[in-house]
């Protein structure tokens, strides 16, 4: 995973000579050592680049991909069926995780947003900071802090929601989750 | 519709069980504003809506979308204990949550966070023009549920019987069971099947001499029997059945059952093929009720709760009880006594046929069997409380053919190894083995597959 703008290193190994073509933002160089590397600047977009050698008897090829991360907002939530979850006194939590793709350090929050049609208010732990989150409201709470880690997710029972009680099964909702929208700290 | 008047305005009981799908999956989007806005269908009201979510395991929630007809990547994970995973069981509600499709998919198939994961899709009426039709012009059952969370063999086997010697689908010929054609042979009822491909019956060793006869006929003959047969000879229940996609046996070309990877275009032209037979007489169909459904979910996300039926192990079994029934699947009644664009809310399963049967044939009172009966105590009806009273509509919609032709471009697949077709094939060399040149004389395709 690499931000867009910083540079990274490209090096290869082959047995003789070849091309270096990239997609889906299409260029093209060529190599001309078997052995060597290149300093590239991280496009805006995910990216494979292709090392391309070919002879009289045949062609060879070698992929690699550098990752960017996307910038649409990521749905981070748990169901209620996790062992972590809990309703007690009328307030429904449940611990989510990062998904793996967000765990690189340089992956960090920059803002929360609930998701959409989903009417209950927020109260979110992570990273030692907390903040509450309104319905269709935006958050700049944890901007900055690392996306890797657990997120407990907190509401509040609204209407004729309510925990399992004696008498009456829950009725609460199945999942809860945010939207996380990262940026790349180069 | 009561017995006197199921007795009066139906002669032809028409059974047509597919393979693997949920009732979302497949019949859900019709909900949707862009596909119909049936909002008297219990299907999908919003693709956003964060209760019919999943999550994945890595942390990410699958949301439902719009799928195409198309080659699944492969199968979707069926098995009782990856049913009870799809379930997700909470303990804040106390029941099933209907949140572990997309685990259940990631654990079986070794991936996660796929984008737009199998299971989360929605196919729509543009995909599915001959279910579509059927949909828009007879009467949607949203309570339909598979009897048992597990996979073919014991589904079938409850459709089949009304109770189930198996919880798993297993590598081998199914347990010779008392099936509905016992009972039908015991009440006098003439019975038949009609086959796109070899007989699911096959699979059961004692229905061997039976597939010999003129009770089991090829589907082509369908649309000229149903048209042309005097009603001295006609049956009163009538099997249909596709080409299933475990065979290894296809006598129509390929399969045309469902079942995934298969993509459902085979399907539909299969089933445009049993309702313009059926609606070729339409005399005969006056008195018809086609009822068609789904063996289970195949693994497919549906977002209502099984309910809660107790199925203890037969005698003889020792399988831990089941404690519901298994997920929702697409069921849809074809027939002159349900009203166009209806929606049947009547908690229904596959022993809600032989349910049916019981009381269309059966003395006055008489169940179909005390396991049928211990599950109508708990709330599963019979098919006659989906429908309707009063005289049989005069229309026979028809269904466009155009539709299916452009939908069934599509690449055939190649065949499955797993319980299911290593069962088809112990069945297929068994039938072969036990009946000689009488099997394969019936059945010449499959000679052609036993051929070294």
């Amino acid at each position: 995973m690499s931000c867009p703008g910083a540079r990274f290193m490209l090096s290869w190994n082959a047995s003789k000579t070849g091309t270096v073509s990239a997609k889906p933002n299409a260029f093209e160089f060529e190599v001309p050592e078997r052995k060597g590397e290149k300093s590239l600047t991280t496009p805006d977009v995910t990216t494979r680049y292709r090392f391309h050698i070919a002879n009289i008897w045949g062609e060879d090829n070698r992929e690699v991909d550098v990752r960017v991360p996307e910038s649409k907002p990521v749905p981070v939530g748990q169901s209620i069926a996790d062992d972590s979850a809990r309703c007690v006194d009328g307030k429904l939590s449940v611990m989510a995780k990062a998904p793996p793709p967000l765990w690189q350090s340089n992956l960090v929050v920059a803002q929360l947003t609930t998701l959409p049609g989903d009417p209950h208010t927020y109260h979110l732990e992570h990273a030692g900071k907390t903040a509450d989150l309104a319905p269709g409201a935006t958050s700049n709470a944890f901007a900055g802090t690392l996306v890797a880690g657990d997120w407990l997710l907190s509401i509040k029972l609204e209407g004729e929601e309510h925990c399992m009680a004696d008498d009456a099964p829950a009725k609460v909702p199945l999942n809860l989750g945010v939207n996380v929208i990262t940026a790349c700290t180069p | 519709m009561d017995k006197n008047e199921l007795t009066q305005r139906v002669d032809t009981i028409v059974i047509v069980m597919m393979e693997n799908r949920s009732f979302d999956h497949v019949l859900g989007s019709m909900r949707l504003s862009q596909f119909g806005g049936r909002m008297d269908i219990d299907g999908v009201q919003s693709l956003t809506d964060p209760n019919l979510a999943n999550p994945s395991s890595n942390g990410t929630l699958a949301f439902p979308f719009i799928a195409k007809d198309g080659p699944l990547p492969n199968d979707l994970p069926h098995e009782r204990d990856l049913v009870a995973v799809q379930l997700a069981s909470s303990a804040v509600t106390g029941g099933p949550t209907m949140t572990g499709f997309v685990k259940a998919y990631e654990k079986a198939s070794g991936t996660t966070g796929v984008v737009d994961p199998p299971p989360m899709g929605l196919l729509t009426p543009a995909d599915l023009p001959a279910t579509g039709f059927l949909a828009r012009e007879y009467a949607v059952c949203d309570r339909w549920f598979a009897p048992l969370p597990a996979s073919t063999q014991p589904n079938r086997l409850m459709a089949m019987s009304g109770f189930s010697e198996r919880d798993n689908t297993i590598s081998g010929l199914l347990p010779d069971q008392d099936t509905l054609f016992d009972w039908l042979n015991r009440h006098e009822v003439p019975w038949r099947v009609y086959s796109a491909g070899l007989s699911f019956f096959a699979l059961m060793p004692k229905m061997w001499p039976a597939l010999l006869t003129d009770n089991f006929r090829r589907l082509s003959s369908l649309s000229f029997d149903f048209q042309h047969e005097p009603a001295s000879e006609q049956p009163k229940v009538i099997v249909v059945e596709p080409d299933y996609d475990d065979s290894p046996v296809h006598l129509s070309g390929h399969a045309c059952d469902n079942h995934p990877p298969l993509p459902m275009a085979f399907g539909e032209a299969f089933l445009r093929q049993v309702y313009e037979a059926l609606t070729s007489n339409p005399a005969r169909w006056q008195r018809t009720v086609m009822i068609l459904t789904y063996d289970e979910h195949g693994g497919f996300r549906d977002h209502v709760p099984p309910l809660r039926v107790k199925c203890p192990p037969p005698k003889g079994a020792s399988y831990p009880e089941f404690t519901s029934t298994g997920v929702r699947v697409p069921s849809i009644i074809v027939s002159p006594l349900v009203s166009r664009g209806s929606a049947k809310h009547a908690h229904l399963d596959h022993t809600s046929i032989l349910a049916l049967l019981a009381e269309r044939f059966g003395q006055p009172g008489e169940q179909y069997s005390s396991e049928v009966a211990a599950r109508s105590a708990a709330g599963i009806q019979s098919v006659s409380a989906a429908l309707d009273s009063g005289p049989p509509r005069n229309d026979i919609p028809q269904m466009s053919a155009a539709a299916i032709s452009a939908a069934s471009r599509l690449v055939t697949w190649t065949d499955p190894q797993n319980a299911m077709s290593n069962a088809f094939t112990q069945a297929i060399e068994g039938f072969a083995k036990a009946h000689g040149n009488d099997a394969l004389k019936k059945f010449p395709e499959i000679a052609h597959w036993l051929a070294p």
